[in-house]
């Protein structure tokens, strides 16, 4: 049979962001694929060597709209890093309630998204109707919905004071109803089931081989999860990474809708067990010599790589993001698949292109 | 599409999630960081807010003839992060809470110390 190859994206209405697909089909059967990235650059990291180093945490939250504050977390951990500073306890604590709260709110968007990518648009809506509530959380304690812009190089620049913390309490309950309706229709609709199942299939060690990170690769049975590693105060919360067996979209949508169970039960954790103290230290220092460091995103691992010499001005900041590595594995997962399915299991990486071309 | 029916149900007969903007408005969450307000009688002009601000959005200018400073402030470049509010000694500079009105032209602030 004849075989034809078209562009699907960079601008099409399934995909948030633009990246081409170039898929090659025999009828409506696709064969192969072949991403085309290099819509989105803004330069970033080149930006980020003429930047004052505390002012790179601005820029950093800038690389993506969605985990924006994991951005600034990982760039402030790597600096604390390279210049041994110890950040006290309830700034540890603070860190974790947003950045939770910042997975929370990426995952419920990309749960609307995968809704919406196969034509449920009641439950679109519904997601992000979820949603609001969290963004509603993240203005009421940091100021603002999406950019928060509350990390600082030594600790947090925002506090949720006592007033405050009921609010909170009582808006992760709302939340935790909402998804309490949201979840059975993930987990039992017969629409979602029939577009998710045994489509994409991402095998176990073909899911390693080829880099994925993230619910991608929980999604094909591994049990590897950056938070594990401690950063902020996750060794003392008792996290455990989720893990899907199933190596399909189906088993990748299943570990998001878990973690935005688990990371509602970590932010009432961290409130739980919040000390009182300062916020943030004086940091007097200069970055010098090499870090590396690497941090879970709501998409997987991001890793951030700095060479400071001493001065106030970065040599090099390199930031490796989670899409970046997941972006392969559509070479597997793609091929084989019927055209329809294409933006499901597109969507079932959750691309953030913006972030990957940084 | 069964197991979605009972939230269909539920939200025909709950309210709207969102209201009629123009008309209604939400109010803003108090310790929102919106919009950057200035007040030049307050400001010694040492310069701090120009030097941290991470958008280049205020820049002071020193004019050594007449032994004046000039700040600018450009609200388009403005990212409201509040650093600046943070660090202003005199308090000279506040967040607000509400945003800005709608604007035809871009305005750069100017403001000359005596």
């Amino acid at each position: 049979m004849a075989r034809v190859t078209f562009p699907f994206g960079p601008q099409h209405p399934v995909l948030p962001e633009a990246i081409q697909l170039q898929l090659t089909c025999e009828d409506e059967r696709v064969v192969e694929v072949l991403p085309v990235i290099g819509y989105m650059h803004r330069g970033i990291e080149k930006a980020a060597e003429a930047n004052l180093f505390p002012n790179n945490i601005f820029l950093c939250e800038r690389i993506c709209g969605i985990c924006s504050f994991i951005h600034a977390l990982c760039y402030c951990e790597l600096m604390e890093g390279m210049m041994d500073v110890e950040v006290p306890p309830r700034a540890k604590h603070l860190r974790v309630v947003w950045s939770e709260l910042s997975r929370i709110h990426s995952h419920m968007l990309w749960l609307g998204l995968l809704a919406d990518s196969f034509g449920f648009e009641s439950l679109f809506m519904q997601c992000w109707r979820a949603r609001e509530i969290i963004l509603d959380t993240l203005e009421m304690t940091t100021g603002q919905r999406v950019i928060q812009s509350s990390c600082v190089i030594g600790g947090v620049r925002r506090d949720i004071n006592e007033d405050q913390e009921p609010d909170v309490r009582r808006k992760m309950d709302a939340f935790r109803k909402e998804i309490n309706a949201i979840y059975p229709v993930f987990a039992k609709d017969y629409t979602v089931k029939s577009r998710t199942v045994g489509k994409g299939i991402l095998p176990k060690e073909q899911a390693w081989s080829l880099g994925t990170v993230g619910p991608t690769l929980r999604g094909s049975g591994w049990d590897y999860d950056a938070r594990t590693l401690g950063y902020a105060v996750y060794d003392d919360l008792g996290f455990e990474p989720i893990v899907e067996d199933g190596c399909d979209s189906y088993a990748r949508m299943m570990v998001r809708l878990h973690e935005v169970v688990q990371s509602l039960e970590l932010v009432i954790q961290a409130l739980d067990r919040m000390p009182k103290g300062d916020l943030a230290v004086t940091v007097k220092t200069f970055p010098e010599g090499e870090g590396l460091i690497r941090v879970e995103q709501p998409r997987g691992e991001l890793v951030e790589y700095a060479r400071g010499n001493g001065t106030a001005y970065l040599e090099r900041l390199k930031i490796r993001t989670p899409t970046f590595s997941n972006i392969p594995a559509l070479l597997v997962m793609l091929p084989g698949c019927e055209l329809a399915d294409v933006p499901v299991i597109t969507m079932s990486i959750d691309p953030c292109i913006a972030c990957t071309e940084r | 599409m069964p197991v979605m029916s009972t939230n269909l149900i539920k939200n025909f007969f709950s309210g709207p999630a969102t209201r009629p903007y123009p008309v209604v408005k939400r109010e803003p969450f108090p310790r929102a960081r919106v919009r950057l307000v200035y007040d030049p009688d307050k400001c010694t002009y040492c310069g701090i807010c120009a030097n941290i601000c991470p958008a280049a959005a205020i820049t002071m200018e020193e004019d050594r003839e007449n032994l004046r400073i000039s700040r600018h402030y450009d609200s388009f470049a403005c990212i409201s992060c509040g650093r600046c509010a943070e660090l202003c000694p005199q308090a000279a500079l506040l967040m607000a809470v509400r945003t800005h009105e709608p604007s035809d032209a871009k305005v750069v602030e100017h403001s000359t110390s005596r």
